[in-house]
């Protein structure tokens, strides 16, 4: 590319690049644009109508569409679909081209009540996905859940989120009517709109007082009911029920 | 007394005085208040790094360089062109580029800046203080800028940037 006068063209580039608002602001204490990289750096501030920015040093690739984030930590307010989504990280790289946000170092995301922790997370706004690795931990008003790694779909609405969280174990609680279910797994799947866990591999689980114990368990939390499958080498499922 | 036949006379003699009026700031160097005002005047400053050149309603020439008011020009290097406009160029005694005051345009296709001082350099570099950089599609304020030869901008010092889209 012939060496020009970079600032407008790179600004340019990136506002198709961020695609996210009509009008938008950044602040910064400097401001370094070259070829296809503008670099703002300095308590950095991006404001628009879809999303906010505050950030330590915030990258722009023109060509690429990417953009990267430094903070301590630095942290994006998007809101899509009507959902507010805060993202937090040491480093947070965005991909406009496919609305990817990657997340690595002390990372979180918050999407309506959903709180989401862990090393690394990877949140795919298109399809509403977020995807956690190492150090996972994810609660909701009534629900929380750890382990190595997890995706969460939230398909466009917090009614119909889904989880399957791995984990050496991967550990789950929810608390339905009043009542608490907590239970542990290698790996955990739970549909909110189904009202369905289900647990496979060295699963346990306590639902208020009741003990549970097998290779794959599946609780229905809305009816209360259960079906417990034992593992393949000839061993029991084990079940304490408390009566009333 | 016709004057006629004097005219391509005196034209070569202005032409001569325009060409060689950066020479002229070398002579009056050595003297102690020397001085030389043109009115309407053309200026060409080149080396090897490029060329400025540039149209000013007065030209001066004294000890400590050259002043031009109400000036605008432009500047010319192998990959790019600049064109400028000020109340006051000047050029210090070391032939460094000009300095622009009041004013201060500088364009460069559809995008220009806005300035109060700025320094150009043959090679296209171009350093200032506070400036406004205005686009088709965005606008940048800072406390002070620097564009290299190669055109990477530098802003430093409470940095705005707005960016609208089409």
């Amino acid at each position: 590319m012939t060496k020009q006068w970079y600032l407008v063209l790179a600004l340019t580039l990136l506002s198709s690049a961020l695609a996210l608002a009509e009008e938008y602001e950044i602040s910064s204490h400097s401001m370094h644009s070259k070829d296809d990289i503008t670099e703002f750096r300095g308590n950095v501030q991006v404001s628009g109508s879809d999303v906010q920015v505050h950030a330590d040093v915030l990258s722009v690739n023109a060509n690429t569409s990417l953009y990267n984030l430094a903070g301590t930590p630095a942290v994006m307010v998007l809101i899509r679909n009507a959902v507010t989504v805060t993202i937090s990280a040491a480093v947070i790289d965005y991909d406009a081209h496919s609305s990817a946000v990657t997340l690595s170092g002390n990372s979180m995301i918050q999407r309506g009540a959903l709180e989401v922790n862990a090393e690394q997370l990877e949140y795919h706004a298109k399809a509403d996905r977020i995807i956690a690795r190492d150090a996972v931990k994810l609660r909701e008003a009534d629900m929380e859940a750890a382990g190595n790694i997890a995706t969460i779909r939230a398909l466009r609405g917090t009614v119909n989120l889904a989880l399957f969280i791995k984990g050496t174990p991967a550990t789950f609680r929810a608390v339905r009517a009043g009542k608490t279910f907590a239970a542990t797994a290698n790996s955990i799947e739970y549909s909110r709109r189904k009202r369905l866990v289900e647990l496979r591999g060295a699963a346990a689980a306590n639902y208020d007082g009741e003990i549970l114990k097998g290779e794959a368990i599946i609780y229905d939390l809305e009816q209360g009911s259960f079906a417990a499958t034992p593992g393949s080498s000839g061993q029991r499922v084990t079940a304490v029920i408390t009566l009333p | 007394m016709r004057l006629a036949p004097l005219i391509p006379l005196l034209l070569l003699g202005i032409g001569v005085a325009i060409v060689e009026l950066l020479s002229l700031r070398a002579i009056t160097q050595g003297r102690s208040s020397a001085s030389l005002l043109l009115d309407n005047t053309l200026v060409n400053i080149s080396n090897a790094n490029g060329k400025i050149n540039f149209y000013a309603e007065q030209f001066l020439v004294d000890d400590t360089g050259s002043t031009a008011d109400q000036a605008r020009g432009r500047v010319t290097t192998a990959d790019r062109e600049l064109r400028f406009n000020a109340a006051i160029v000047t050029q210090p005694a070391d032939q460094t580029g000009v300095n622009l005051q009041g004013n201060v345009e500088i364009w460069h296709g559809e995008q220009y800046l806005q300035t109060n001082r700025a320094h150009i350099e043959q090679d296209g570099s171009i350093a200032g203080d506070v400036v406004k950089i205005v686009g088709p599609e965005a606008t940048a304020q800072a406390q002070s800028f620097r564009v290299d030869s190669t055109g990477a901008i530098n802003l430093q010092g409470n940095v705005r940037t707005k960016i609208q889209r089409r």
